[in-house]
């Protein structure tokens, strides 16, 4: 029962470090499609465009501060 | 399990090398690859903390740390582009030193990841005195902006 117990609970940290790995390839992946569209049109990045990056980036920081508070930390 | 461990960062690599990203070719470039990472960082640990792989008090700590990287990041821009002052009107070039972190800028979640994996002081030591070196810098034009002395 306990190594039952044992493997879920390693499945169940696999599963949240696969996530994990989904989430960060996929925020890079989108940062790589910003500069392919940005060459593909011969120019450089807008401020604009660097600006949704850091707001975006800004955003994901107050979102995990916020579930930190909820969680009483 | 370490050996697993292993195994599967290699795995990881050779897939991430395999799908190919866009190449950066200017410090803005590297700077969005740095900011990106930061972000995937940021939310990888929020999802920890929701399925709780971390503890509250475990995500703080790695909050204060993505906190300080961002604040490292934000220097950066600033050190990339310069900026005007608002009182002189003149383009403010940054000090040679913050130019070339600057360059370096996507070396910051390098830094990060270290700290993490490694547990030593020495990479977070660096991103603290870098940090604080470039929130000095930022605030100063910050205050500048808003008309302080």
């Amino acid at each position: 029962m306990a190594a039952l117990v044992g493997n879920l609970l390693m499945l169940q940290r696999l599963a949240t470090a696969a996530q994990a790995i989904a989430v960060l390839s996929q925020s890079v992946q989108q940062g790589s499609n910003m500069l392919a569209t940005a060459h593909s049109q011969n120019r450089e990045l807008t401020p604009a465009e660097i600006d949704s990056v850091f707001l975006k980036d800004q955003g994901s920081l107050a979102q995990l501060d916020q579930h930190l508070k909820d969680l009483g930390a | 399990m370490r050996k697993m461990g292993t195994v599967f960062a290699i795995l990881l690599l050779t897939l991430s090398a395999c799908v190919g990203l866009e190449p950066a070719r200017t410090p803005e470039e590297k700077l969005v690859y740095a900011v990106s990472t930061h972000d995937g960082l940021v939310q990888s640990v929020d999802l920890a903390v929701m399925n709780k792989a971390l503890t509250p008090l475990q995500g703080r700590q790695a909050f204060n740390i993505l906190t300080t990287a961002k604040s490292v990041l934000d220097g950066a821009r600033i050190a990339i582009n310069g900026c005007v002052d608002p009182v002189t009107k003149k383009s403010v070039e940054t000090v040679p030193g913050v130019r070339q972190v600057s360059k370096d800028a996507g070396g910051a979640p390098l830094l990060l990841l270290q700290a993490f994996q490694c547990k030593q002081s020495g990479p977070l030591d660096q991103v603290v005195q870098i940090s604080t070196a470039l929130a000095q810098i930022a605030a100063y034009y910050q205050l500048k902006q808003t008309g302080g002395n």
